[in-house]
C-alpha cells in the first residue's frame, strides 16, 4: 500500500505537497478550482503585522522559464488574517501554515504573538488553528536600512530567537537563498528552537527597461522564481538537509513530479509548490494523482525509502 | 485544450485566433492563453499564460485580437490552423449590462477595440468610436454587427485623437478601452464639459496567474488595491488612480 505521509515537525500530512506562499493566495481562488482538502498544505499568503498595500508599478517580468515579482507583501495585515480567512483555510481541511513577514524586530514577534494567541483561544474553544508557523526572514529591515533580515545569520538569529519565546506553534523558517552562508543560516535556526526550515524564497534578480533606461521595477531589484531556479535551489535543500537534524521543506522551481522526487531524494522532508501554480491552476491536485502514479509505478511504498539518498 | 480554426494577420503585427469549441464568458472577460502541454510536460518557456480579452464568440468558436509584442504573442502568433492551444477562463468582470434606455457609446483605442466586439454586439445600438495610430484592424467585423453604418466612428494617425470627435454629454454611459492615456483624456474630458456621464473603463497590467491569487495585479482604487484580473479588469473611472494605471 502506498503511503505519502509525511511527518513536518509533528504535523502530520496528508502528502509532501504544499501551495507556498505568494503563489495561493488563503487558498479561495484555487479552492473554487478543485478540492484544496487533496493537498498536503497550504502557506498563505504573506502577513505583517499591519496591513501592507505593497510596492507600486510593475510587479512582475517574465524571464526565461522564469518570472520575477515585486509584489512587496500586499496583505491584509494578522489582525484580518485571523478573522477572515482563517476559517476557511481551516475548513478546507488541509494543513494551515501562516506565513509571517515583518519589517522589523518588533513586527514579527507582535505578529507571532498575535497568532499564537488567536491560536491558542481556538484550541481551548476546540477549534483548528494554525498548524505550523513559517517565518519570512526575507523581508528588507526597514530601520537597517532595508537590508534583508534573512542575509546575515546573526541579524536572524534575533528574530528567531525572540518569536520563538512568544509561540509554541510548529516554527519553520524560510530561508533566502541570498544569504551569505545558508547551511549556517539553517544551523542557526536550529540552535534558536526552530522546528524545521523551508527554502528557498526567491533569488534576488533584475531587469532593465533598455527603452526606459531604468529598471522595470522601482525597487530596483526584484524575486526570481520558476524552473529557471530549480537546479540551484536543489543544491541548496540537499546541502542544508545533510547538515542539520530538523526536517527541511524543498522548492524552488518545481513544476513536474519528477522535480518533487528529486527533492524528496535530495533530503527534503516535504515540498512547496509555487510559481508552477501559476503556469497550471490545477498543479497541485495534479502533482498529488501523479505523485502518487509514480511511487506505484516504481514500487516506492513510502517516501522515506528515497528521503536522503542522494 | 482547444483546436485553432484559423490564426489571421489583420494589420502589421495584429492578429486574430479564432478557436473551436462553446465558450463561456461575457463582453470584458477574458482567458488565459497558454501553448498546450506537450505529452504532459508543461512548456515553461514563456513561462506564464497571456491573459486576452474575448474579442468574439459564437455557438462553436471564441476570438481573441492581439498584437505581437513579445516572446509570448511571438510564438502565439506563429501556431498554424489545426493545432492546438490551451485556455482557462473566462475570468475577471466584464463591461456591465446597463439599462436599454441608457445611450451608450462604446470606445476604443488601437488594441483596445478588442473587447468591444462583444460589447458592441449586445449593444449594437450604440455609438462605437475606434482610434488607431497607424493603420486600422477589425472595423469590418464591428460593421457586420451595428444597426446602422453611420454608428462607427474612425479616428486614424497619431493626430487625430478619438478622443476629441467625441461629445460625452451625448451619452449617459461610455464603455472603454485603450491606452491609460486615452482612457484618462475622456475622462478629463467628461468632467471639463460637466457631462453626467458615467465612464467604465477596462484596465491592462501584467499577471501571472489570472485568479486572483499572485496580486501582481493589483491597482490603486478609492476602494484600496483590486486585482485587474478579479474585481477588473473593468472599473468606473472615479475609482482608479491615473498615475498608477500608467504602470503596466
Amino acid at each position: 500500500m502506498t503511503s505519502l505521509i509525511c511527518n513536518l515537525a509533528g504535523v502530520a500530512l496528508r502528502n509532501p505537497i504544499i501551495m507556498a506562499s505568494g503563489t495561493f493566495g488563503f487558498g479561495r481562488e484555487y479552492g473554487e478550482l478543485y478540492d484544496l482538502s487533496i493537498l498536503g498544505g497550504i502557506a498563505s499568503k504573506g502577513l505583517t503585522l499591519h496591513p501592507r498595500s505593497g510596492n507600486t508599478g510593475c510587479r512582475v517580468q517574465e524571464t526565461p522559464s522564469g518570472m520575477m515579482n515585486s509584489v512587496g507583501l500586499e496583505n491584509p495585515g494578522v489582525a484580518s488574517f485571523l478573522e477572515n480567512e482563517l476559517d476557511q483555510l481551516v475548513a478546507s481541511n488541509t494543513a494551515v501554515i501562516a506565513n509571517l513577514g515583518g519589517a522589523n524586530l518588533e513586527e514579527y514577534v507582535n505578529g507571532a504573538a498575535q497568532i499564537s494567541e488567536a491560536c491558542d483561544l481556538r484550541q481551548r474553544q476546540g477549534q483548528q488553528a494554525v498548524d505550523l508557523l513559517e517565518l519570512n526572514i526575507s523581508c528588507p529591515n526597514v530601520k537597517e536600512g532595508g537590508i534583508q533580515f534573512g542575509v546575515d545569520t546573526e541579524v536572524a538569529r534575533q528574530i528567531v530567537r525572540e518569536v520563538r519565546q512568544v509561540t509554541s506553534i510548529p516554527l519553520m523558517v524560510k530561508l533566502s537563498p541570498n544569504a551569505q552562508d545558508i547551511v549556517a543560516m539553517a544551523h542557526m535556526c536550529e540552535q534558536e528552537g526552530a522546528d524545521a526550515v523551508s527554502l528557498v524564497n526567491t533569488f534576488s534578480a533584475m531587469k532593465i527597461d533598455i527603452y526606459q533606461r531604468r529598471s522595470a521595477f522601482q525597487n530596483s531589484y526584484a524575486g526570481l522564481s520558476g524552473p529557471a531556479i530549480k537546479p540551484i535551489a536543489l543544491r541548496m535543500v540537499h546541502q542544508v538537509s545533510h547538515a542539520v537534524s530538523i526536517p527541511v521543506v524543498g522548492m524552488g522551481g518545481i513544476s513536474s513530479v519528477e522535480d518533487i522526487v528529486e527533492y524528496i531524494m535530495a533530503g527534503a522532508e516535504a515540498v512547496q509548490i509555487g510559481t508552477y501554480n501559476f503556469v497550471n491552476l490545477h498543479a497541485g491536485e495534479e502533482l498529488v494523482a501523479g505523485l502518487t502514479a509514480w511511487m506505484e509505478k516504481e514500487k516506492v511504498q513510502s517516501l522515506d525509502e528515497i528521503r536522503g539518498i542522494v | 485544450m482547444a483546436n485553432i480554426i484559423s490564426n489571421i494577420q489583420v494589420a502589421p503585427s495584429v492578429y486574430v485566433i479564432k478557436v473551436a469549441g462553446q465558450w463561456a464568458g461575457a463582453m470584458g472577460q477574458f482567458y488565459m492563453v497558454r501553448p498546450c502541454a506537450m505529452q504532459g510536460i508543461a512548456l515553461t518557456d514563456p513561462l506564464l499564460s497571456r491573459p486576452l480579452s474575448i474579442h468574439d464568440q459564437g455557438d462553436d468558436y471564441i476570438a481573441f485580437l492581439y498584437r505581437v509584442t513579445g516572446r509570448g504573442t511571438t510564438l502565439l502568433a506563429n501556431v498554424q490552423a489545426g493545432q492546438e492551444i490551451q485556455l482557462s477562463g473566462p475570468f475577471g468582470n466584464g463591461f456591465p449590462i446597463v439599462d436599454e434606455h441608457e445611450s451608450v457609446a462604446l470606445v476604443g483605442g488601437g488594441m483596445g477595440v478588442a473587447p468591444l466586439l462583444l460589447a458592441a454586439k449586445h449593444y449594437y445600438q450604440a455609438e462605437i468610436y475606434l482610434g488607431f495610430n497607424h493603420q486600422s484592424f477589425a472595423v469590418e467585423s464591428f460593421e457586420q454587427i451595428v444597426d446602422r453604418a453611420d454608428q462607427i466612428h474612425i479616428t486614424q494617425g497619431q493626430y487625430h485623437q478619438i478622443t476629441d470627435i467625441i461629445d460625452p454629454t451625448l451619452y449617459s454611459v461610455i464603455m472603454a478601452c485603450g491606452p491609460a492615456g486615452m482612457l484618462q483624456a475622456l475622462a478629463e474630458k467628461i468632467k471639463a464639459m460637466r457631462a453626467s456621464t458615467l465612464l467604465y473603463i477596462s484596465t491592462e497590467k501584467r499577471m501571472a496567474c489570472g485568479i486572483g491569487a499572485c496580486l501582481t495585479c493589483s491597482i490603486q482604487t478609492v476602494h484600496g488595491n483590486r486585482r485587474v484580473c478579479k474585481e477588473g479588469p473593468v472599473f468606473t473611472a472615479e475609482e482608479v488612480n491615473w498615475n498608477d494605471l500608467s504602470h503596466m
